[in-house]
């Protein structure tokens, strides 16, 4: 009986493993295709050193699939958003930058990579929450979503 | 009780005629007044408007008072109960702006690196230490959208 313990756990193992999960991403389904877009926030002269956006897909077959930071050094680091919501249609994503030199103008703060279901093209609507500067205090400034391709999202 | 089924049911006692005129005679039926009769009336009438106008106000009242407690008690569950946001929203609104973002994470999380005055309030998680748990759960709170604050914490 000893030597069927850990047959037992093995089988429970993988039948778990099998399970069929409510998030998974078929990426087998034909049309499906994924994209990146990444959330600009132009803070114009002001230094940017935190920002919120909320992020609502208005139309099309689209569901987030992962966030990651920017390529710029002072928001490099993967940002704040509720993982609950991946693979909603909305999300709030967050980050704040200690970096002693903050990125003025127009600055790539983040990336969705996004999953597409059809070929129809997904609208967005991104709403700055809000921005601050180096004091805390906050800034104005503007948000939009580009995709790889330069189309703007406002 | 009788056994003789002639006097069966008539167990009502008649007078006669001539002693029933007699009786009626020496009690004549009272005449009323026609000036106290339409006195009489008046004084019902008024009497009876008076009680409807009573039981219109009282009607009224529980009409007015029922649609009243209708309306307070959808308002109360309808509108945010503002008794409790301020509580909710005290914990982690490090700059008092009425509400949780990322900017009171960053007020944080500067004082940490700067090695500024730490507030005790700031310590949202209640470990005794204000620290980078506590940036980590007021910046999960800011950008929360599902219910589960956990759910933007770090792994």
């Amino acid at each position: 009986m000893k030597r069927m313990v850990p047959v037992i756990f093995l089988m429970l193992g993988l039948l778990g493993g099998s399970a069929p999960e409510a998030n998974r991403v078929d990426a087998t389904q034909p049309n499906v295709r994924f994209a990146a877009f990444d959330v600009m926030i132009d803070s114009g002269k002001m230094p940017l050193a935190a920002y919120q956006v909320k992020i609502v897909a208005t139309s099309g077959d689209v569901a987030l699939v992962g966030i990651e930071g920017s390529d710029q050094s002072a928001f490099a680091a993967a940002p704040y958003y509720d993982k609950h919501a991946i693979l909603n249609k909305q999300i709030i994503v967050a980050a704040y930058s200690l970096a002693g030199s903050l990125p003025t103008g127009k600055t790539r703060v983040a990336t969705l990579m996004v999953r597409l279901g059809s070929s129809a093209k997904p609208d967005w609507q991104i709403t700055l929450q809000v921005a601050g500067g180096a004091d805390g205090k906050p800034i104005n400034a503007t948000a939009s979503i580009v995709q790889h391709s330069g189309e703007t999202h406002p | 009780m009788t056994d003789d089924p002639e006097n069966q049911g008539n167990d009502e006692f008649e007078f006669p005629p001539t002693l029933r005129e007699k009786l009626s005679s020496g009690h004549p039926t009272p005449s009323v007044p026609a000036e106290f009769s339409a006195r009489l009336l008046a004084s019902a009438k008024v009497g009876y408007a008076l009680r409807m106008r009573r039981r219109r106000i009282v009607r009224w009242s529980a009409v007015i008072g029922s649609a009243a407690a209708i309306i307070i008690l959808s308002l109360l569950f309808l509108l945010p109960n503002h008794r409790s946001s301020p509580h909710l929203a005290q914990a982690g609104d490090v700059n008092h702006d009425g509400r949780v973002d990322i900017l009171d994470a960053y007020v944080v999380a500067k004082a940490i690196s700067t090695g500024g005055k730490l507030d005790p309030v700031w310590d949202v998680n209640h470990d005794g230490v204000v620290d980078q748990k506590d940036i980590d759960w007021i910046a999960a709170a800011a950008v929360n959208v599902t219910g589960n604050p956990t759910g933007a914490l770090p792994q």
